[in-house]
């Protein structure tokens, strides 16, 4: 049996079974950890992003062999930060969650741009959010949250 | 306490939910030993079975058709013409079969990949030829008025597919609860479900229980196709006695619900010797696919949108649904609305072109007013406020210098209006005779109040207005109140959650339950209070002539796009949106101005952007990749406002909001495209292949 | 059920690849996709599946004064932030699906799915790169023209492995790439183009002009190139229609779910048209 072997969430982590698994399934099956969804299985709608090794990534399209080795943060994980919190404030004021299907993923895409753009501008954002579908907001708010928090937790990133 | 003014926002009550990602969707629900279930599907458009050959079952693995079904093999709705499961002929590439069940999920792929099912082919239709109902009404003498016409025109409209695309596919899970079965859904009417449950098992009400999951989007799709699910997997679970999950994939999903319907519009317009319209005959045509589902209301509500915010004196109005061997169209936001809304937009704008009048002008010079009568001879009996909403809207977008300058045919810019109405809760006498909406608060010994109703939260904020309500009402802090997702073995029947009703007629309901509370409010003792339905007694509406108040309530909207047109590559970028809305007053303005953006951004994207068509019945965009919904690169800055006028039946003086923020976008859209090309447009989308052929072969 | 082996040397890749006949997986994804089943099974793979996404030596970038090379597990996102990566191809990688993909995709994978929708093939095609391809015994390199075959068919033999991408550094005064998917972003291509040419003292000294999706592969027509080196850019645009006749032949889209073969021939005739008409200003 293949044993596959990564940080998750900040603990070791070993998983037997196939490499060619999604990594998105490993996640949910193994670790019980939902917060990453499937929304199309095929890497367009971004619904199912976490970082590795500090990069966003679409895990259904993640084979778990290319995670061995690899530092993974999931939104369970990124939730304890201050960062996040920053985030889900700034997504709360701005009314930028309807659904909620995408917002686990817009969270992951956000943290991904601010962690190298600190202070982006309008455009920036659409282009980052560009792999992660929302079909209630028209986007427009989620921008507002993401410069809200950019602004308010100029300090975190 | 809210004592303050009702619109300001609060947090999303489930907002902490949703953005930590602890929200439970139907997927992320998981039981001890479930099985699963997958769908064996009709691969021709058309035909009869003639055989189906079934694989060798190991230990707990199963199929399940509709030899299995207890009781009637029909998708409880309006018309009983939709099957569970195929029996003899199927109608529809993508027509469900049979199920394939067990425990291991590679497993029952592989069972089901090795059915095989013989078809006797049929010639499948494709076109408007077989219309299977058909309804009409009429206003004034439109016979006189295109004989003594001066000039008569006429147009002929259409519309493509429209996919809800909710980010979560559709979904269900269930298992065997003591006589009965329990289901889970991803669900926008959990009665529906039930009530379609009860009657393809024969199982009275006590036996189905039917509970609400965090639902991921649904914008109308998990209206009416949920139930096909859910009769489909109870009959599975009744035959098989495990619980079983039952989750579609995005293709799948794409392939096979329910979609907006493909129209036809003609609409025809006699002019008078003043130049303005003295009569329209219109004809609507919608594609329902191989089963009618909801697609006879759909019609109607197109219908009585022909006049949208104008009034004309003299009206011939006719629709047809028609069937196809194609995927069946269903609801999805708007509901027929924005396939005539974009109709009589372009006509009203085409109309004063080819009269060489000012197209503003003309179509002010229609504006609807108070005391008007409305196209089916009900009264337009609340203040209206559109003038002024509009004139908002022109000065906020710099509109008339920006048509002026856009005229100019090499500059490739357009700027584009419309402005529309939307009838708030069911047409007609629905709420009084079909829906008969009941509402309970429940207060307990320690002074919470627990919301009891059958409505949604799909994203729409319905968890956060109702209990605005019922706190500002009790003035009690928000947090006492509680609402929890609707579970049929507790919550009354309020209805579906649709139409533009939840905020209105379930709200207005819930103040009057909390009024009756506070005034009969006993510290610390449990206390119940329900709400029926009750119609303002002025609402008089016949179907059969189609003649009366179609709606109690109207929302009205102005929608401005403002675009750029690529010369070389005919790609349409959308630069700035304004929009003014009037749905009386806002019970939260964060909620309402979401609902306006994400609905500007699916009516827009309906009107340029969203391609979907069948090839012999099979869908060809059928996953994310390749059916084009706007990513936030393509979205522009909205500009939006909110116009108060308070409707005197509505909880606070609130209106219908969600489907009224879709319906003027793709007029809107397409009016500045035509602009921007100098060429008339006459469908939807206008993709830039459809503007290709315009501008290079006309 | 495939057999599936995972390795980080390139030695072992090699070997791995010399004593078996599989299917590679780099980024993943395009194989995932082309591959899954239903959710929550393992992808399926047509055969036994080697991954090499993780062989730390193929994950480099190397700007050279000649050359700008590329290893073999490269990804996308890391070539879009390197400061020497070329004008073109950074024009392309910011229009390249969207952040998390490109943060998994490699151009190695894009050149073995010879894909003639990929725009990152088609920015190869005009930067005339060289494609390096190893086995356990051998290396050796190819154009990038001579290295796609056909319709998703490449020149890699089964026991090789595309460890770089070799771009020639090349000075350009006008550089112009253009994408037109079905949205903004986060789309396949209907048509892509990609035009480079250097204008001295109003003389064409260099020029190339790639198109995508509008053949089985990229298009690009090295002789109607060499017809236009030496002419004055003021003439070329009265040539422009004699320009165009010729590439004429070559486009030959196709109908499909994402566009009419109409409006990509159109478009494509129209960017050639827009690229001439920019040498001349």
């Amino acid at each position: 049996m293949t044993e596959t072997t990564f940080k998750l969430n900040g603990e070791t982590r070993t998983v037997k079974g196939p490499h060619n698994q999604r990594f998105l399934d490993v996640l949910r099956r193994d670790f019980n950890l939902t917060a990453a969804k499937e929304g199309c299985g095929e890497g367009e709608c971004g619904a199912c992003s976490v970082l590795v090794d500090g990069k966003l990534i679409n895990s259904c399209l993640l084979p778990l062999a290319n995670v061995a080795g690899k530092t993974v943060l999931t939104l369970e994980g990124y939730r304890t930060t201050e960062r996040y919190k920053m985030l889900e404030n700034a997504f709360l004021k701005e009314g930028a969650s309807q659904c909620g299907i995408c917002t686990p993923g817009m969270i992951m895409a956000s943290e991904y741009l601010l962690s190298h753009n600190k202070n982006p501008s309008d455009f920036e954002i659409r282009h980052a959010l560009a792999g992660n579908l929302c079909r209630c907001t028209g986007y427009n708010m989620i921008i507002k949250a993401i410069k809200r928090a950019a602004k308010e937790g100029a300090a975190l990133w | 306490m809210l004592k303050t003014d009702i619109s300001r926002s609060i947090d999303n009550v489930e907002g902490k939910e949703k953005i930590s990602g602890s929200a439970k969707y139907i997927s992320d629900y998981a039981i001890e030993g479930m099985y699963h279930a997958k769908t064996v599907r009709a691969t021709i458009a058309h035909g009869n079975i003639k055989e189906i050959k079934l694989p060798h079952f190991p230990e707990g693995y199963d199929s399940v058709d509709y030899s299995d079904i207890p009781a009637d093999n029909v998708v409880g709705m309006i018309n009983d013409d939709w099957p569970v499961f195929a029996e003899q002929e199927v109608n529809h590439i993508g027509e469900p079969i049979l199920l394939i069940v067990g425990p291991d999920k590679t497993k029952v792929a592989k069972l089901a990949q090795a059915v095989e099912i013989v078809y006797e082919e049929k010639t499948p239709v494709f076109d408007f030829k077989n219309s299977v109902k058909q309804l009409a009404f009429k206003k004034g003498n439109v016979k006189k008025a295109f004989q003594e016409a001066k000039q008569i025109i006429k147009h002929t409209y259409e519309t493509g597919y429209q996919e809800q695309a909710y980010i979560e596919p559709q979904g269900f899970i269930g298992y065997p609860e003591d006589a009965g079965i329990t289901l889970i859904g991803s669900i926008q009417c959990p009665y529906y479900v039930k009530n379609a449950v009860m009657r393809t098992m024969g199982l009275d009400e006590d036996n189905v229980r039917v509970k609400q999951a965090f639902v991921g989007g649904a914008f109308g799709g998990k209206e009416e196709f949920p139930s096909l699910m859910a009769c489909q997997l109870a009959v599975a679970i009744q035959k098989i006695q495990k619980p079983i999950k039952f989750i579609y994939e995005r293709e799948e999903d794409m392939e096979v619900t329910t979609k907006r319907h493909p129209s036809r519009t003609v609409m025809e317009a006699a002019i008078d010797a003043s130049g303005r319209i003295s009569a329209i005959r219109s004809h609507l045509s919608l594609d329902a696919g191989a089963y009618l589902g909801l697609s006879e209301v759909v019609l109607s509500r197109g219908m009585l949108a022909v006049t949208n915010a104008y009034t004309v004196n003299n009206l011939d109005v006719r629709g047809d649904v028609y069937r196809t061997h194609t995927v069946p169209n269903g609801a999805f936001r708007g509901f027929g609305a924005p396939q005539m809304i974009y109709a009589i937009e372009m006509f009203m704008h085409h109309v004063a072109k080819t009269l060489n009048q000012d197209p503003f002008a003309f179509r002010m010079a229609h504006l609807v007013k108070q005391g008007d009568l409305t196209a089916t001879g009900g009264i337009f009996r609340d203040p209206i406020i559109l003038r002024d909403m509009i004139t908002h809207a022109v000065e906020a977008s710099d509109y008339h210098a920006k048509v002026k300058k856009y005229n100019d045919p090499n500059i490739f810019k357009g700027i584009g209006m419309s402005w529309f109405l939307h009838g708030c809760g069911f047409t007609g006498s629905g709420e009084k005779d079909k829906i008969k909406a009941k509402v309970t608060l429940e207060k307990t010994k320690d002074d919470q109040v627990h919301i009891l109703v059958a409505a949604v939260d799909m994203g729409q904020g319905a968890k956060t207005t109702l209990r605005k309500i019922v706190a500002g009402i009790l003035e009690l802090p928000i947090d006492v109140i509680v609402f929890d997702n609707p579970d049929t073995r507790f919550v009354p029947d309020s209805g579906p959650t649709v139409a533009s009703r939840t905020a209105m007629i379930v709200g207005g309901l819930l103040a009057r339950a909390a009024k009756t509370l506070k005034e009969d409010w006993i510290t610390g003792e449990s206390q119940t209070v329900s709400k029926r339905y009750e119609q303002p007694e002025y609402v008089a509406w016949d179907q059969e002539k189609m003649q009366g108040d179609a709606y109690p309530a109207y929302s009205w909207g102005v929608n401005i796009v403002e675009v750029e047109v690529d010369k070389t590559t005919y790609e349409v970028d959308i630069k700035d949106i304004w929009s003014v809305y009037d749905l009386g007053k806002a019970l939260d303005e964060n909620v309402v101005l979401g609902q306006a953006d994400g609905g500007q951004a699916q009516g827009i994207g309906y009107g340029y952007l969203e391609v979907m068509r069948h090839d012999g019945g099979r869908i060809r965009q059928k996953n994310m990749t390749d059916y084009i919904i706007p990513t936030a690169a393509d979205m522009a800055p909205s500009h939006n406002h909110i116009m108060d006028n308070p409707y005197p039946l509505g909880p606070y003086g609130a209106k219908g909001v969600g489907e009224l923020t879709l319906v003027g976008g793709a007029p809107a859209v397409s009016l500045a495209i035509e602009q921007a090309i100098s060429r008339p447009l006459r469908k939807i989308p206008a993709t830039p292949e459809l503007l290709m052929e315009a501008i290079e072969h006309d | 059920m495939v057999n599936t082996h995972r390795v980080t040397t390139l030695q072992d890749a090699l070997r791995y690849l010399d004593e078996n006949d599989c299917y590679i997986v780099n980024g993943g994804t395009d194989a995932m996709v082309q591959h899954r089943s239903w959710a929550e099974t393992p992808v399926a793979f047509p055969k036994d599946t080697l991954f090499i996404h993780d062989i730390k030596e193929l994950n480099y970038i190397e700007a050279m004064p000649e050359t700008f090379k590329i290893g073999g597990t490269c990804t996308y996102e890391s070539l879009l932030f390197h400061p020497g990566c070329p004008k073109v191809l950074k024009a392309c990688l910011e229009l390249f699906a969207s952040p998390g993909i490109r943060n998994t995709a490699t151009l190695a994978g894009n050149i073995a799915n010879a894909s003639p929708a990929a725009d990152g093939l088609l920015v190869l095609y005009a930067l005339n790169a060289q494609i390096v391809l190893q086995s356990r015994n051998n290396k050796r390199i190819l154009p990038v023209m001579d290295m796609i075959t056909g319709l998703k068919k490449t020149a890699r033999n089964k026991d090789e492995l595309i460890t770089e991408i070799v771009i020639p550094t090349t000075s350009f005064t006008h550089s112009y790439f253009k994408k037109i998917g079905g949205r903004k972003s986060d789309a396949i291509s209907k048509v892509s183009f990609t035009g480079l040419a250097r204008v001295e003292s109003g003389i064409i000294k260099d020029i190339r002009l790639a198109l995508g999706a509008v053949n089985i592969t990229v298009v690009r027509r090295p002789e109607i190139e060499q017809d236009l080196i030496g002419k004055k850019v003021t003439d070329v645009i009265s040539m422009i229609s004699d320009i165009k006749a010729r590439y004429e032949p070559h486009i030959k889209p196709i109908d499909d779910q994402r566009s009419t073969s109409r409006y990509r021939k159109t478009v494509a005739m129209n960017l050639i048209e827009t690229f001439m008409k920019q040498l001349a200003q």
